[in-house]
């Protein structure tokens, strides 16, 4: 598994690069992922927190950044290309072992974020520092 | 009866969901989730189970843990707040009512759940989780918190940025009482500890906070103010909000909201172990909700959107649907919604050639249907094709490779 942060421009440019990842149109017309990525759709984080009166109503609404965040657990080997098939030798031992490269899909690269903490957000039992891409 | 040639009973939880019979390991499946998880063990308590570990879980039935456990298979959560168990974190703002930390064993069996205390006077008594994790209006919402009585016994869960959503639990006889909400459960832990929740559309500011309110009696209105002496007590542990119509797993949290990723159980057996002619698949299980979001499949057929044997929760409510389909023609096509489906149901569904036929709870579903063609059969999948992942809880599956007679299939799906 990878963890990895990403912020988007906003929730919509976000919504395009979710649903660009594998998918399929079913016979009822709808579009199902088919992936096993697990993507949490953080939002735009409060960078201020709000005021809130004694009944914790709200008096002045949390200052959100400009940017929407979206964390994603990449299942490793759904996003692992092999960059150069293994070498046998006639009896099918190997000679050259297979190189893959493991990284974003296509589009998400630039959004990624690299953060020295674990950020707002976790997977339960999976840290950010250590299965990060 | 003829003996099943596949039988998945739950009794282990490792990287697999173990199928009993066939004994070689070909009937296990294979299973992932790629994040820690908790479950109630066989003692009733939660706990935490790696990211690689299957979870055998134990409902309560009136406090008591059922001796008979079932596979869980739960789409992916997020707890939207912080310090879900630590009420006394700043995190958690107190209103006319204080926190002792670490008073009494909590739900999972440590020493760490808090006393809540009212203070004297007539006015608002609460805490109040001021996580800032923004929530999208129109989204459904759960609100969930462990609560034990103390030398007081009625509290209300409610929202300060959800407006007017709130709901009251009785500690004392476990009761809901009156509530704003779509719906609102109160689910007995044993030791005295309950979950109390409630689920309802997000509206107004839309922030992630509880509230846990002491009031006066269960028909109180959302927020209202209640004349305490001031040592009215209940113990709290182990809140919740998630975006979801009904509450799943607990997941604990600390300094930052944290996800529990969605697991799947698949690929069992192969063409040698089932046999494509004629057979039966046995299921018991039942699902989260009544209505849930998408269709939700257990497959015997050969991993593909072309063949199978089919048995699905579907999204409208309560509906399930049984399913013979052949080269991408469907031959049996019945379904049904007299069940509740979060009840766990016994259900088979026949196939032989020109011949198809369900079962459930003991009684045959529909029609006998006569132009049944045999789907090509390789893999028991808790899923259809890449997607439509099962959620719900697995008590047994079977597989026979030859056909039963009603009364057979009658005394195997009988409650």
């Amino acid at each position: 598994m990878k963890v990895s942060k990403y912020e988007f421009n906003s929730q919509e440019q976000a919504e395009e690069k979710i649903a660009a990842l594998p998918h399929l149109t079913y016979e009822d017309g709808n579009e199902y992922a088919t992936h096993s990525h697990t993507i949490v759709k953080i939002g735009y984080i409060v960078i201020e927190q709000g005021e809130y009166d004694d009944e914790g109503e709200e008096t002045k609404p949390p200052v959100l950044a400009d940017k929407y965040s979206v964390d994603v657990l990449w299942n490793e080997a759904e996003i692992t290309t092999v960059d150069e098939e293994a070498i046998l030798d006639e009896d099918g031992m190997v000679v050259t072992p297979e190189v893959t490269s493991v990284d974003h899909p296509y589009g998400w690269k630039t959004k990624a974020l690299d953060l020295e903490d674990e950020g707002v957000h976790k997977f339960f039992g999976v840290t950010y520092q250590d299965n990060k891409m | 009866m003829a003996i099943p040639k596949l039988a998945l009973i739950p009794a282990a939880q490792g990287d697999k969901f173990y199928s009993l019979l066939p004994s070689d390991g070909l009937g296990d499946f294979t299973f992932t989730r790629g994040s820690s998880a908790t479950r109630i063990n066989a003692q009733g308590l939660i706990e935490t189970v790696s990211d690689t570990s299957s979870r055998l879980n134990y409902d309560l039935l009136n406090g008591k843990v059922d001796s008979c456990p079932h596979y869980i298979l739960e789409p992916s959560s997020t707890n939207l707040i912080t310090y879900s168990e630590d009420f006394s974190n700043s995190i958690w703002i107190k209103s006319n009512a204080s926190i002792t930390a670490n008073q009494i064993v909590s739900p999972d069996g440590g020493l760490n759940a808090d006393l809540l205390t009212s203070s004297s006077g007539s006015s608002l008594h609460s805490v109040n989780n001021n996580t800032s994790q923004t929530v999208t209006v129109g989204d459904n919402i759960t609100l969930s918190v462990f609560a034990k009585k103390g030398t007081y016994s009625i509290i209300q869960l409610t929202s300060s940025t959800f407006y007017s959503i709130y709901a009251n639990f009785d500690l004392e006889n476990g009761v809901v009482g009156s509530y704003s909400s779509t719906n609102a459960s109160i689910e007995n832990l044993g030791n005295d500890w309950y979950r109390c929740s409630f689920t309802d559309t997000v509206i107004g500011t839309a922030n992630s906070r509880i509230q846990i309110n002491i009031v006066e009696n269960l028909q109180s209105i959302r927020n209202s103010n209640f004349d305490a002496v001031g040592n009215e007590t209940v113990y709290l542990w182990g809140a919740m909000v998630e975006n979801k119509t009904f509450k799943t797993s607990y997941i604990p949290t600390t300094t930052t909201i944290i996800t529990r990723a969605a697991e799947t159980a698949t690929d069992s057996g192969d063409s040698e172990l089932f046999n494509d002619s004629q057979g039966v698949l046995y299921i018991e299980s039942k699902s989260f909700d009544n209505t849930i979001a998408l269709n939700r499949k257990i497959v015997l057929g050969d991993g593909t959107l072309s063949n199978g044997v089919e048995f699905s929760y579907q999204t409208t409510t309560n509906k399930i649907q049984f399913i013979i389909r052949a080269g991408g023609s469907i031959s049996l096509g019945i379904e049904t919604t007299a069940f509740d489906v979060t009840e766990f149901t016994k259900i088979a569904i026949q196939y032989k050639l020109n011949e198809g036929k369900v079962f459930v709870n003991g009684n045959q579903i529909g029609a006998t249907y006569t132009n049944i063609v045999s789907p090509t059969i390789n893999r028991l999948d808790l899923k259809f094709g890449s997607g439509f992942n099962f959620e719900g809880k697995v008590k047994e599956i079977r597989v026979y490779n030859e056909a039963l007679t009603d009364v057979e299939l009658a005394s195997l799906t009988t409650i």
